[in-house]
């Protein structure tokens, strides 16, 4: 469904992506590594056209069968891309329901406030914390809780979690990790930038996808992810994966 | 039928024009002799020294006196259609347009007022422009007039004291409480959007009243200077709340000055938001005269393209355990400049007094300026004094974060403007603040077409 063919992308005058091409197919989870400043979020913020990061000539993201490449964000989201921010900015006097009513315009605002206090409540979330300004004085854990909720309430085809389980206290993952689970669609696709492998034991990964230095250093099925998070570390994959790079 | 102007003073200020306006209202001579004497104030005071530049401004190019507002713009066709444009964009009603427009009364809202008028009656409230005032009610605007903002108090204060016409008078009973909001809006005043209006509100012991002027559409005025002075007196334990939403079209100089006095236990609210003029300087002002007297100051401005916003609010403690909070709300984009400029004055018999001012400004782009000019005198060591300022641009990350979630910027950006100013914009009556809402992402829109 998400195509990206030659990926290079620069920040400023900073080369941060350099020639990637993967391939995320419908229904399918994918768990994306690699060490801190790899380019995993950056490659997610350029997925939903983030507008200071800027592709080169060749590269090409198709959705669908059509080009996103240069399609602004907004359009992309409504085409069915989401992504769950790492560390979401405070939006002062911004309610849930108020964003809420833009996202999703065709749907009646009681049938948007119901389902959003469901979702709150199955994710513990207080529900004063509704009709408070987003993000605003929340804490780690109830940011991550409200990217669920919000994932839940735009029911995305693609969805790209940044870090859902970083900050998170075990109980608060473990919520986070049945909901998903309750409300993902079978032909949904998950893609998991993370460092553990805590959701990733609920939703096992058909494929790994390793980021090193802006580029694919490597790719597997998902015992790979287990492989690397739990055993091995980066440096031994890319050492590996550099290894058999050599022939080539 | 539309009143047909019957007068106007020709252009230029002179101490015949004062004469004549006087004159033309038949006023009594203790009034004829404060507009004289402060016409002979106005000459010898100088522009301000500080603030924004008021070089520009005409003296000699105004018309001081227009007895009816059907001559302000003979029709609605004659106005400018930027203006036109807004009221249709911010769906006013046409009937509404003509009278924000000052082109005709709102013949509609007069049956209104009628009920409202007869309830306030039942209740002994004074409310009335401030001429007939001076006719009917010539004891209570003879000790209250001018004594709080005398002539000699600034060079606007005194030009407005020599030449003002309408404004509202309002005076409330002892212990009277009045429910709904009085809107200057109702009153079918062919000076309602004067240039040189005076307002004087009188609240006695223990009354409430809340008192709403301007509106939201921009009111077109061919005249350059609006210099109002608006007074209110509020006795032991009354309260009043007097918000203001003013939009003037793009060439109006708007220099006001409002000044309250608070007694004990008394509470003076402020709501102010500045979103139209070309320069706006304005200050509102409580003296906290009494024990335990509160002053609120709660204010929005917008500065667009060649706007000065120059607003904030001076809160003097006199007395003690008065409590004082201040909070500001700017915003400026397309090279608009949005300034607070604020005191805090804590007297000596100001014991154990509370202050607390937050400031926020928000910029569009990196041609918008934004400056807190911040004051504090205090006088004594027992004082609470809180600033607190802050300045964000309206973050890309922001409005990434909305346009992943399918915001398009416009709509990004009006979510995060009412989100910033929604601390103010919640305390103003809903019908203004669904137009103010609606009127911010027209600005918005102008800006990206």
């Amino acid at each position: 469904m998400l195509e990206i063919r030659h990926l290079s992308a620069t920040i400023g005058d900073r080369k941060i992506l350099s020639d990637i091409t993967l391939s995320f197919e419908t229904g399918k989870t994918y768990a994306l590594l690699g060490p801190n400043g790899s380019g995993k979020s950056t490659l997610a913020a350029a997925i939903l056209g983030r507008p200071d990061i800027v592709f080169s000539e060749n590269t090409e993201i198709s959705f669908e069968n059509s080009s996103i490449t240069t399609l602004d964000t907004h359009k992309r989201a409504r085409l069915g891309l989401f992504l769950s921010f790492q560390s979401p900015p405070a939006l002062p006097g911004v309610s849930v329901s108020a964003l809420l009513r833009h996202a999703l315009p065709t749907e009646k605002a009681i049938d948007i406030r119901s389902r959003a206090q469901t979702y709150a409540s199955e994710l513990d979330i207080s529900k004063s914390l509704l009709s408070r300004g987003l993000y605003d004085g929340f804490s780690g854990g109830e940011r991550k809780k409200f990217e669920t909720l919000l994932w839940a309430m735009l029911r995305p085809k693609i969805a790209l979690f940044d870090e859902l389980d970083t900050g998170v206290d075990v109980d608060a993952q473990k919520k986070i990790a049945s909901f998903l689970k309750k409300y993902r669609e079978p032909e949904q696709c998950f893609v998991f930038i993370t460092h553990s492998l805590s959701l990733l034991e609920t939703f096992f990964p058909d494929e790994t996808i390793v980021l090193g230095e802006g580029r694919v250093m490597k790719t597997g099925n998902g015992a790979l992810s287990k492989t690397i998070l739990q055993e091995e570390g980066f440096e031994e994959s890319a050492r590996t994966n550099t290894l058999q790079a050599t022939p080539r | 039928m539309p009143e047909v102007s019957t007068h106007k003073a020709a252009r230029g200020l002179s101490e015949e024009t004062v004469r004549e306006i006087s004159a033309t209202k038949n006023e009594p001579e203790w009034m004829r002799n404060f507009r004289l004497k402060s016409y002979e104030i106005f000459r010898k005071k100088p522009l301000p020294s500080w603030g924004p530049d008021l070089s520009e401004i005409q003296f000699d190019d105004i018309t001081y006196y227009l007895k009816a507002t059907k001559d302000r713009s003979a029709s609605w066709d004659e106005l400018p259609s930027e203006i036109k444009e807004t009221y249709d964009r911010i769906g006013v009603p046409e009937a509404e347009k003509r009278s924000l427009a000052g082109v005709s009364a709102q013949y509609e809202s007069e049956v209104v007022y009628e009920s409202i008028d007869r309830e306030l009656r039942r209740q002994g409230v004074l409310f009335c422009d401030m001429d007939t005032a001076v006719r009917d009610y010539p004891d209570l605007v003879k000790r209250y007039f001018g004594t709080l903002i005398p002539p000699h108090d600034n060079t606007f204060a005194s030009l407005n004291s020599a030449v003002w016409s309408g404004g509202s008078f309002v005076y409330v009973p002892r212990g009277v409480q009045v429910e709904l909001p009085l809107q200057a809006y109702f009153r079918i005043n062919s000076e309602r959007f004067g240039q040189f209006e005076r307002t004087l509100i009188i609240a006695d012991e223990g009354s409430s009243v809340h008192y709403t002027e301007g509106c939201t559409a921009p009111i077109y005025s061919t005249d350059s200077l609006h210099a109002a002075v608006v007074e209110v007196f509020v006795a032991k334990g009354a309260r009043v709340r007097y918000t203001t939403v003013q939009n003037w079209s793009n060439n109006i100089y708007n220099l006001v000055t409002k000044r309250a006095r608070a007694e004990e236990d008394a509470v003076m609210e402020w709501v102010d938001c500045n979103i139209g003029s070309k320069v706006t300087m304005k200050y509102p002002s409580v003296y906290l005269t009494g024990k335990r007297a509160h002053g609120d100051m709660l204010s929005i401005a917008f500065a667009g393209k060649g706007q000065t916003q120059d607003a904030g609010a001076k809160m003097f403690h006199l007395a003690p355990h008065t409590t004082s909070r201040i909070l500001s709300k700017s915003l400026s984009k397309d090279g608009g400049h949005a300034s607070y400029r604020g005191l805090v004055h804590i007297g000596e018999q100001a014991k154990s007094a509370r202050s607390s001012v937050t400031c926020d400004a928000m910029m569009f782009d990196s041609d918008s300026r934004s400056d807190t000019y911040p004051a504090i005198r205090i006088h004594r060591g027992d004082a609470n004094v809180e600033h607190e300022a802050s300045v964000e641009k309206i973050g890309e990350e922001k409005l990434f974060l909305l346009a992943s979630r399918g915001l398009a910027r416009e709509d990004a950006e009006a979510l995060l403007v009412s989100g910033f100013i929604e601390p103010v914009s919640k305390e103003i009556p809903l019908e203004y603040s669904i137009e103010l809402t609606r009127l911010i992402r027209y600005e918005m829109e102008k800006k990206i077409g």
